[in-house]
């Protein structure tokens, strides 16, 4: 258990990704998560073991990308809370894909078609972008970091020349996508 | 404003630097511009593939530890039929689960310029046009105006046309719906708002609705005003209200 003044070297470590930490905590609360959450909504264990594992993977990014940078309880606390929002949300979503089903109104609709191959071009790209793109793109969009950091980071002059590289890298993603 | 200075603004918003008025100004002079509109866009998935990656990672490295540490979710699950995301049932709708979720994702990219649990997601997590069951506001004669026809067939863009022409305050809420359909979401307001004022069989609906345009225009205070006053009733609409209220706080 990690008391308050624990968290925030405890939140520092996770934006680092320190696995030792990260499995440290995972190992810490998973039993105790899927037993609160088989018992509180009455579900299987399997499904506690997806939403353990989907709302870890959300705690770290929302770390990450600087939304949790501070906590006003623990971290299990953080944890579980997102835990039960996620199991509503998921169950939620379920009703309403039944109810849709039901009404035959989701399905050949042809905007769905076309920006599912928007997505596609777009995820390709940015797989076949590579460094120092992707990585500059990552570090300013995901994770948040000023062009300060960047440039310190991935070894530019100055933040001016990162925000440049930055430029450039949008302009060229842009076109990857106008001819794929 | 130059392309240098435009993805700069793009930026501002995307990184939260912005209060809610100056990101609304913002967000309106971005979407007169297709080309600015469609960066900004670019860039919310840009952030949103990066996240999706890293989340990824972390699940791979999560089944790694569990191998590792030789554990399973323990055995003698309790199974509860009812719940929709047990897995006998989740691998029977999981095609159609994954498409619904899909759209409601491409909602998200095309919608939300703002935080990845906006308004606007929650409006395009709760929006379906309301249907049109054929009966008058007697309750009894079917009526064949071709609007209707044409709003029940999914093409609002046309239904729009004719509804825009009919005077019936019936013709309002189903105009509201249309245009919630295809994005009009103030012109939506305006029309329920008028159907409020004359009311009729949709009232409730009516309510409901206008809650979620507040959603969709990011008007969150007013949609929080629309949905307590829901909330209270107790009517088809006060459980799903009070659970929008819930997130939305």
């Amino acid at each position: 258990m990690y008391s308050k003044s624990d968290t925030l070297g405890l939140l520092d470590q996770i934006r680092r990704s320190d696995e030792a930490v990260l499995k440290e905590i995972y190992l810490e609360h998973r039993e105790e998560f899927i037993n609160w959450l088989s018992k509180k909504f009455e579900t299987n264990k399997d499904v506690g073991l997806e939403i353990y594992h989907d709302s870890f993977a959300t705690m770290v990014t929302n770390v990450k990308k600087g939304k949790l940078t501070e906590l006003s309880s623990s971290l299990k606390t953080y944890l579980f809370s997102i835990g039960r929002n996620k199991f509503l949300e998921q169950n939620r979503k379920s009703s309403r894909v039944l109810r849709i089903v039901a009404e035959e109104s989701l399905v050949a609709n042809p905007t769905t078609v076309r920006d599912d191959s928007q997505i596609i071009k777009l995820r390709s790209a940015l797989h076949s972008l590579g460094d120092p793109c992707s990585k500059l793109l990552k570090l300013f969009y995901y994770q948040k970091a000023s062009m300060q950091e960047i440039a310190i980071q991935l070894g530019y002059k100055n933040s001016q020349t990162a925000k440049n590289q930055k430029y450039k890298c949008i302009k060229r993603l842009k076109e990857m996508l106008s001819t794929v | 404003m130059d392309k240098f200075n435009f993805i700069e603004k793009i930026d501002q918003i995307l990184q939260g630097d912005l209060d809610s008025e100056e990101k609304e100004k913002l967000l309106q002079e971005i979407r007169k511009d297709p080309e600015q509109w469609s960066t900004l866009e670019m860039l919310e998935q840009v952030e949103h593939f990066y996240e999706e990656e890293e989340k990824e990672k972390v699940k791979s490295q999560m089944r790694s530890w569990d191998k590792e540490n030789n554990i399973t979710a323990a055995p003698g699950t309790k199974h509860t039929p009812q719940n929709p995301t047990s897995p006998k049932i989740a691998q029977y709708w999981l095609p159609v689960a994954a498409s619904f979720i899909f759209l409601l994702g491409m909602c998200w990219y095309m919608l939300s310029p703002g935080s990845e649990l906006s308004s606007v997601t929650l409006f395009a997590e709760n929006f379906q046009p309301y249907p049109y069951t054929g009966i008058d506001r007697n309750g009894s004669a079917p009526v064949h105006d071709n609007a209707y026809i044409l709003y029940n067939a999914g093409d609002y863009d046309t239904a729009l046309d004719q509804f825009s022409n009919m005077e019936d305050p019936e013709a309002k809420f189903f105009e509201a719906q249309a245009e919630l359909a295809t994005g009009s979401y103030e012109s939506a307001k305006i029309n329920l708002k008028e159907y409020l004022k004359f009311g009729g069989i949709y009232e409730d609906q009516a309510e409901w609705y206008l809650a979620l345009a507040c959603l969709a225009c990011q008007k969150e205070g007013e949609a929080i005003g629309m949905l307590t006053q829901i909330g209270e009733k107790s009517n088809a609409y006060s459980d799903r209200a009070n659970e929008l209220l819930e997130r939305l706080n």
